[in-house]
């Protein structure tokens, strides 16, 4: 355009000069030729430069329309002076909403404020400002920008400025969208690995090798390895058998998983966990294994509950069992007792010397007095395989000792050991089920024996006391203390001896059923049991219970 | 065959009338032996039916009985002797002190349950106490009919023939 022009003022200097030449020179018809052709080539010229010109505006304002960029122009009081197609379509509004209005008019006061104060800037310091954004629509839509604002100059005054603006709310939005996926995926992960890490059954992860890689707690907590003494190790390592974790994994790598309802794992400490395993390959996106997954569910509690059941079931089918025969024979001990009965009366008048007379009264006063004991056997036996009908009722705790001793006396005896009762005389009657308490007293003097048995003292001992035990808070209660000489308990073990499944017994001999047992019941029955021990002295158990329940 | 016997002696004294009933032969046989020496008036029976055949022909003060017995049952038997006899005390005699049974033998109005084997004295005070009851219950009874008598019977006639009647009813001298 410059150049144009720059031809057009050629053209004019020329007119100019060759008008001057016709004033000086006053030869017109000649110059007018010359001055009339120069203003031809002006007009020519000015047409040119026009039809350019159109030209050019046209495809400013081609772009400033269609381009993808809203575009405005204000003026120096900083209202709008145009607004491209793009802008208005951005802001759903019409030419004639914005032309000649502010920012103010258009969008709330604070948006307004900021987008004021950079283009102040702009027209205070001339220079291009560039700034990001965001403008509420009235769809309740955010739409973010980034705008460049551009100063209007006209002889060296700023007389507008223009606004490039960028729209970057989908960029924005998918940021935002990626950064929250991003935190939903670390927040999937972090739970699943939390419920991987922190789940009670083993979890391990390894190469297909079967070399691990990682354990979980659960597999520290049930193994007794650390994760990384078990990132040392094979997978088949961990089982007792190790060919049979071999062929499961054999069987996962055909087959995707394998299972195995039973398998014998080894802890650290060499004894062994029961589990029912399963192992899943992991693979790649070309279906090549790269992973073995193992879940294994520690079940030995779970077997050893049923081997108890199966157990208690016995032991009841066995009780049953002595109480039919413990009824059969107080008939036929009824009757030696009867005939005892009958020969010592007819002692009375029989004809015969009087030594003869004391030896048989001896005679029939042993037959009667073993003839008792039968019967206490007996009535123990009966007494024992009653089953609770949770009734309660008013007892005498010393004569349930003494029926206690009565019935155990065959295991007493076995051990040779000493019982020393200290019975306070004329206890309160208590209020209590009969069968559950003498449960949780058998159960107590079991152990006791076998704590002694273990340690094996010189003169084992038994004591067994009841007394009156005043309280303030629990009022009047009876106290039982079975004490021993035996083994003792570790000091650290004393707070999990009433835990379910907690044995110091060999396996197989112990339940670590029994004091959890008593615990129960003794809660069932209102009462307390605590317990003191010194390792290498003996062991103490107490029962408190209330007198009326 | 069970086979009643009959331990009676002479009735000079007011005896108190045993009825035993036990399938244990034996037990029956010394037991009655025994309680005959200490001057009571026995009858055993090693079967309940026999009891109750027995107890419409006599009449008892007490009554022994076995609780677990083929055919009828100690319970039962018990039951059928509180009709045929209401004022008899029974004393049920079980092998086994189960507390379902002493439950039922309470709604049966049993004076008192023993378990075998039992010291023989026991069974002599069972024995008095059931007596002491029976004679207890029957001069109540007699006295509260007697009331009965007194305040509905028109003639002192009417009333001494009443009397009489229920002193013979209820065994009173």
């Amino acid at each position: 355009m410059n150049r144009t022009n720059n031809k057009l003022n050629t053209c004019l200097q020329d007119l100019d000069a060759t008008l001057g030449k016709l004033r000086d020179a006053g030869q017109s018809g000649e110059l007018i030729q010359e001055a009339l052709e120069i203003s031809a080539n002006c007009q020519q010229m000015s047409a040119e430069t026009e039809s350019q010109l159109a030209d050019t505006r046209a495809r400013l304002e081609h772009f400033i329309e269609f381009a993808p960029l809203s575009i405005y122009i204000k003026d120096d009081q900083l209202s709008y002076q145009l607004m491209n197609n793009t802008g208005l379509e951005t802001l759903g509004k019409n030419e004639q909403d914005v032309i000649g209005k502010t920012d103010f008019d258009l969008f709330p006061a604070p948006v307004a404020r900021r987008i004021n104060k950079r283009e102040k800037q702009v027209l205070e310091t001339g220079r291009t400002v560039q700034f990001d954004g965001v403008l509420p629509l009235d769809n309740d839509d955010r739409y973010y920008f980034s705008a460049t604002l551009f100063p209007i100059d006209r002889d060296d005054k700023i007389i507008g400025l223009i606004g490039l603006v960028e729209d970057h709310t989908e960029l924005h939005t998918s940021e935002r969208a990626l950064s929250q996926q991003k935190e939903e995926l670390s927040e999937a992960r972090s739970f699943l690995r939390g419920v991987l890490e922190n789940s009670q059954d083993i979890i391990f992860l390894t190469k297909p090798t079967g070399k691990i890689i990682s354990i979980n707690n659960g597999a520290v907590a049930s193994l007794g390895y650390t994760n990384a003494e078990a990132t040392e190790k094979y997978a088949k390592d961990l089982a007792v058998d190790p060919q049979q974790m071999v062929d499961l994994f054999k069987e996962a790598f055909s087959s995707g998983h394998s299972n195995c309802f039973e398998i014998k794992l080894l802890r650290r400490d060499g004894s062994e966990v029961i589990g029912s395993l399963s192992l899943t390959t992991i693979t790649d996106q070309f279906g090549h294994i790269v992973e073995v997954a193992g879940i294994c569910r520690d079940i030995t509690n779970r077997l050893k509950l049923q081997e108890d059941l199966i157990q208690t079931e016995r032991l009841a089918a066995i009780g049953k069992m002595a109480a039919g025969v413990a009824h059969e024979i107080n008939n036929p001990l009824a009757i030696i007792e009867m005939i005892s009965g009958v020969i010592d009366e007819t002692l009375v008048d029989a004809e015969i010397d009087a030594e003869s007379r004391s030896e048989l009264r001896e005679a029939v006063d042993s037959l009667l007095l073993q003839t008792r004991r039968c019967a206490s056997i007996t009535h123990s036996l009966l007494g024992f395989s009653r089953k609770s009908k949770g009734a309660k009722i008013s007892v005498k705790v010393t004569d349930i000792l003494d029926e206690l001793i009565a019935l155990m006396r065959p295991e007493l005896r076995r051990i040779d050991v000493t019982i020393s009762k200290d019975f306070t005389q004329d206890l309160p009657l208590i209020e209590t089920d009969i069968t559950l308490l003498e449960q949780v007293l058998v159960n107590l003097v079991r152990n006791a024996l076998d704590a002694i048995e273990e340690k094996a003292p010189d003169s084992p001992e038994l004591g067994i006391s009841a007394e009156l035990c005043e309280d303030p808070d629990e009022g009047a209660r009876i106290a039982i203390t079975i004490t021993d000489n035996g083994i003792g308990i570790e000091e650290d073990n004393l707070n999990q001896i009433f835990d379910l499944f907690y044995t110091s017994k060999p396996p197989g001999k112990g339940t670590g059923l029994g004091l959890s047992i008593v615990h129960n019941i003794l809660n069932k029955l209102g009462g307390d049991i605590s317990v003191e021990s010194e390792v290498g002295v003996g062991t103490s158990f107490t029962l408190m219970l209330p007198i009326h329940s | 065959m069970a086979v009643a016997k009959d331990f009676a002696m002479s009735d000079n004294e007011r005896k108190l009338r045993v009825l035993i009933v036990d399938d244990e032969e034996d037990l029956v046989t010394f037991l009655a032996k025994r309680l005959f020496k200490r001057g009571y008036h026995v009858v055993t029976t090693t079967t309940g039916p026999e009891a109750l055949a027995i107890a419409t022909r006599e009449s008892f003060d007490v009554a022994i009985v076995d609780l677990k017995m083929p055919h009828m049952d100690g319970v039962e038997v018990i039951e059928k002797l509180n009709v045929l006899q209401p004022f008899l005390e029974s004393i049920m005699f079980t092998g086994h002190g189960n507390t379902e049974t002493a439950l039922e033998a309470g709604k049966l109005d049993v004076f008192k349950y023993l378990t075998k084997p039992c010291d023989f004295e026991v069974i002599i005070e069972a024995i008095e106490g059931a007596g002491v009851q029976r004679r207890n219950k029957l001069r109540e009874q007699f006295q509260e009919k007697l009331q009965d008598v007194m305040e509905h019977a028109s003639t002192p006639r009417d009333i001494l023939e009443a009397s009489n009647k229920l002193r013979e009813e209820y065994e009173q001298d």
